[in-house]
């Protein structure tokens, strides 16, 4: 079975807001399995639909690893943010 | 199909620090330690690109630590400390001032004061008083930043305390005391208040001017120095430096209280109390009669000459000449009455054929007893000094002489043979000219040719012990309360 594993930021990540960072992960394709794309998505507070903020980027490639991204000014100061990668297919896509 | 997504862990984001570069007198404690880290990457490293964590962990406090107060061993917080108080100190010319108002204000002082503007920034300011003193003091301009601060506190020492032995810290301070017992004739001001009077003096009194600014009277007081007492403006700022420092070490070491012409009683002190015993001295008048060859003969393992001074006088040295014998014990003893109460003042140290000095502070007593302990069979001592030295607070003229008289003639006979007599013993002279002294030294030095122009003194010249005789001494004023004299003597 496919899976991704998140390998930063951690639960020891400080990220000041301006300041840009690589979010990195890993992939596991488990066989012949194939995807089409990644979301990178921000939650605030938990991890559930209500705690979604907003769509970090769509990353169209198979052998990506990292995305660079700078912390928007408009975010507050807080310690639990959560990132979730997701590897989609074209059906998956709206 | 089938995938496994993640969640990261919950991590934090936070605000940036703040950039501040503007002066306020409202800055909290923290707020103007920020400040001062920024201006240190910006003065001392004449860059901006080092960390904030680097330039507070390392090289601003290290440069404090090394070169104020010269010494490694002091914290980095307790150095930061000092460093700030520093400002208030001096800058701020009070003691009662915040620490965060201090450090706005030393640069703000600065930007008024230095510049007579207020339109550079802090960064700015700070940049141009370190430079200030590298091209008007040291008149290089390659020296670096820190190297420059470090100069400028030698100077200190050197210009005013005339001496390198001593500590950074200890110089600045004995610099402030000095001005204020010796120039202000007060104690009562404050140290910070002290040294800007020190600065403020200079370009009142001495250049005539108010329009100079700080550093300019400094470097003014230099060039003084080097025309007016040198009279040559070849020397270099260094080289003037140097001669400063060299201004010290010639002392007079006289007798100010006629021991030869004093009652001598012979005996010996034990336990404080005197047992008269005059079988244990012989020729007691050796002792002072001014001739280093005519000892006096101590005997039994302990006796003493004891000095009756008849009302109690004040002394701070004791000198002896042996001929032999550096391995006795010699004490002087002192005490208001003649059979008891007798305190040692000093244990002397000895040499052979030589005059060895030992100092003290300054004591009263009627009566002092040299003793001589632990006496084999019998001892000898030829000739002491007991009284009060004359430091001269300037150093005498550089045109001062000095000369060998080998008191030699030359004759010639009916028949033309040349023959050479030695008239006397051979002698060095000294003529020490003071071209400007105080009223106070020249009561000083008169009251040395009161009591030393029928006896032999000692005269300290910084290498050298010499026991010499001085000629008569008069004054010429040169000045309202100003005197010039030359100060003449041989041995």
């Amino acid at each position: 079975m496919a899976s991704i594993t998140i390998t930063s930021p951690t639960s020891s990540s400080d990220w000041e807001r301006g300041s840009t960072h690589n979010i990195t992960w890993t992939k596991s394709l488990g066989g012949l399995e194939e995807f089409d794309y990644i979301e990178l998505k921000l939650y605030r507070n938990g991890t559930s639909s209500g705690d979604y903020l907003s769509l970090i980027t769509t990353i169209f490639s198979e052998s990506a690893s990292s995305h660079s991204w700078t912390i928007p000014t408009t975010l507050s100061a807080d310690t639990d943010y959560y990132i979730e990668a997701k590897m989609r297919y074209e059906e998956d896509m709206p | 199909m089938p995938y496994v997504n993640d969640f990261s862990d919950a991590f934090e984001i936070s605000l940036p620090l703040p950039t501040i570069r503007t002066a306020s007198d409202s800055l909290a404690v923290s707020e103007s330690l920020s400040r001062s880290v920024s201006t240190w990457k910006v003065v001392e490293s004449h860059t901006d690109s080092v960390s904030t964590a680097e330039s507070f962990s390392t090289p601003s406090v290290t440069t404090y630590r090394t070169t104020v107060s010269t010494s490694d061993s002091v914290s980095l917080s307790e150095s930061l400390a000092r460093s700030l108080d520093t400002w208030e100190y001096i800058i701020s010319h009070s003691d009662s001032v915040a620490t965060a108002e201090s450090l706005a204000k030393s640069t703000y002082t600065y930007r008024n004061v230095e510049t007579e503007s207020d339109s550079v920034n802090t960064s700015e300011s700070l940049a141009k008083s370190t430079y200030a003193y590298r091209t008007t003091v040291s008149a290089s301009d390659s020296i670096g930043s820190s190297e420059s601060l470090g100069r400028a506190v030698e100077t200190w020492r050197h210009i005013l305390s005339h001496s390198m032995g001593m500590s950074l810290s200890e110089s600045l301070s004995r610099t402030i005391y000095t001005y204020r017992t010796s120039v202000s004739s007060s104690d009562s001001i404050g140290t910070s208040e002290g040294l800007a009077l020190l600065v403020e003096t200079w370009k009142y009194v001495e250049s005539n001017s108010n329009s100079i600014v700080t550093a300019e009277s400094l470097s003014r007081a230099v060039e003084n120095w080097r025309q007016i007492l040198t009279h040559s403006d070849n020397v270099s700022i260094s080289d003037s430096f140097t001669a400063q420092i060299k201004i010290d070490g010639d002392t007079y070491f006289y007798d100010n209280i006629g021991l030869e012409t004093k009652s001598r009683l012979h005996g010996y002190i034990s336990n404080g109390n005197f047992t008269s015993d005059l079988g244990r001295i012989s020729n007691s008048i050796g002792l002072v009669d001014g001739n280093i060859n005519s000892p006096t003969t101590f005997s039994n393992t302990t006796a003493c000459v004891v000095f009756d001074l008849a009302s109690s006088q004040s002394i701070n040295f004791l000198a002896l000449y042996l001929v032999s014998g550096s391995g006795q014990s010699i004490k002087l003893y002192g005490s208001n009455s003649q059979g008891s109460g007798y305190n040692l003042i000093a244990t002397a140290s000895v040499g052979d054929n030589q005059w060895i000095i030992t100092e003290f502070n300054s004591i009263s007593y009627r009566y002092f007893a040299i003793q001589l302990e632990s006496i084999s069979s019998t001892a000898e001592v030829n000739e002491i000094l007991i009284g009060t030295s004359l430091k001269p607070e300037i150093r005498y003229s550089l045109n001062s002489k000095f000369h060998y008289s080998p008191n030699n003639i030359l004759s010639e006979s009916y028949t033309g043979n040349e023959y050479i007599f030695q008239k006397g013993n051979s002698s060095n002279k000294y003529d020490l000219k003071y071209s400007n002294i105080s009223s106070s030294l020249k009561n000083k030095f008169q009251n040395l040719w009161e009591k030393s122009s029928h006896k032999k003194l000692l005269y300290y010249d910084n290498t050298a012990i010499n026991y010499v005789m001085l000629n008569p001494i008069s004054f010429d004023e040169i000045a309202y309360n100003r005197y010039s004299t030359f100060v003449s003597f041989y041995s």
